[in-house]
């Protein structure tokens, strides 16, 4: 064990008036038992939001059975007073895999916070796992994430806007306004993206299902897991568990098909937000290798595009990181918005050093949308 | 007699500087620690490293939920007699 880990866990636990291997006990995942204490932790933590309800708590953190992610807790004086989840991931650098984590939903109990508890609960999850991603941070931990992790500055934001009428809406611009724009923009909006969009060429087809079975060759034939890029590799028990289990969202896969070969993927979040914009996203997408290209990604972003269109969404976002997709979405009509705040990563030494190059990352929505 | 060598306020503003990330002349006696972006989980744990095995002094749930200024954290060095004029 690190050295600087077990002086800080010393520090820690002499702070709370324990022993540092008392510490290291206390610290452990959560067993169902803990689901109550779990829940009432993070409404503390985090208010009533919709991702801490005791449903998606349950799906998404002792769902053994479908699911492999695991919430720690700290437990001190008979309570919970810290928890950090912990969704193992492989992750493919070059040509080696590591078993890694995303730490996600870091909440301390509001009397035990700025006491080094929610660091040092970072800290034991780097000391046990070669890689550590954290996909964002809130004001009460954007410091210290940025302390912990390198920033990985590579999510690029696209979208592509249907209609501007919910968008004028919500900033409660006056009815005859919003009513006036929205007519007026609906014919330049399609106009601007029409010339963009690909038709679906002779021999190929399109069909949309709601479940994941034809990805299952995706995930399980090698010779389709060989971008050469950083990766999370996706299993299809964690697809089946991510789409057709989630309790609180709804997805469609679209398949791309050439003579019946299934070539190609999408998946589409049918997303309804607490405001009036019904802003779908788009998840994941990949292709059998001879075909991971511009020429086929613009084919299959047009095609979710204009099936969005017809489902009345407003608009449809997506995050992409490598070039070969940024470069597919701009051909395709969609407009960058903005480079977000990135991922966070901690590696181990022995991890290959491109680990650190936020070029090398193939990263989608399925990665890192935290609102799963 | 303590072999600890006692520090000066003003190296103790630095040195609390350093441990939390912040620039050099940014904290002053009259800081509150509410207002010094580098007081988090992580500051807090490397200040706590820090007094234990520089000054010896533990900071416990007691102590650190007392520290609300800088002029606490000099307090409780000047407290455990490792002050320097």
């Amino acid at each position: 064990m690190n050295q600087n880990f077990v002086k800080i866990s010393k520090v820690l636990a002499k702070s709370l008036g324990i022993t540092a291997e008392e510490l290291m006990q206390s610290y452990d995942r959560a067993t169902t038992a803990d689901l109550a204490d779990v829940c009432e932790l993070m409404h503390l933590g985090f208010g009533a939001a919709d991702n801490v309800s005791k449903e998606v708590i349950a799906w998404r953190y002792f769902d053994s059975s479908n699911n492999p992610s695991d919430i720690f807790v700290l437990r001190y004086q008979g309570k919970l007073i810290g928890a950090i989840g912990a969704e193992p991931i492989k992750v493919k650098v070059g040509d080696n895999h590591y078993e890694g984590i995303i730490a996600s939903d870091i909440v301390v109990h509001p009397e035990h916070m700025k006491r080094g508890i929610g660091a040092w609960m970072n800290l034991y999850l780097q000391e046990k796992f070669p890689i550590v991603i954290a996909m964002g941070s809130n004001e009460n931990s954007d410091t210290m994430v940025r302390r912990l992790f390198k920033p990985m500055n590579c999510r690029h934001h696209f979208k592509m806007l249907f209609s501007i009428k919910n968008y004028l809406e919500i900033r409660q611009w006056p009815v005859f306004f919003v009513t006036l724009a929205s007519m007026l923009a609906v014919i330049p909006l399609a106009l601007l993206r029409a010339p963009f969009l690909k038709s679906l060429p002779l021999g190929y087809t399109l069909s949309w299902t709601n479940n994941t079975d034809n990805l299952l060759m995706f995930f399980n034939d090698v010779e389709c897991q060989c971008r050469n890029l950083n990766v999370i590799s996706r299993s299809a028990k964690y697809c089946r568990w991510r789409y057709d289990l989630n309790p609180k969202s709804q997805f469609k896969i679209l398949e791309l098909r050439k003579e019946n070969r299934l070539l190609g993927y999408a998946v589409v979040k049918d997303k309804v937000a607490s405001t009036l914009v019904k802003d779908w996203q788009l998840m994941d997408w990949d292709f059998l290798p001879g075909f991971r290209d511009k020429h086929h990604l613009q084919i299959l972003l047009s095609a979710v595009a204009k099936y969005a269109v017809k489902n009345a969404a407003h608009s449809l976002s997506v995050m992409a990181s490598d070039e070969l997709s940024r470069t597919s979405l701009r051909h395709t009509g969609f407009s960058h918005r903005a480079a977000d705040d990135g991922f966070f990563l901690w590696s181990q030494s022995q991890v290959d050093a491109s680990v650190l190059n936020e070029n090398n990352w193939f990263l989608s929505l399925c990665d890192t949308d935290e609102a799963l | 007699m303590s072999s600890i060598a006692p520090i000066t306020v003003t190296d103790l503003l630095q040195l609390t500087e350093q441990l939390l990330n912040l620039d050099e002349g940014s904290l002053t006696i009259e800081t509150l620690l509410v207002d010094v972006p580098g007081w988090d989980s992580m500051g807090v744990l490397l200040l706590m490293a820090e007094m234990d095995e520089r000054f010896n002094i533990t900071l416990n749930e007691v102590t650190l939920a007392n520290l609300k200024g800088v002029k606490d954290i000099v307090a409780t060095v000047k407290n455990a007699g490792l002050l320097s004029e």
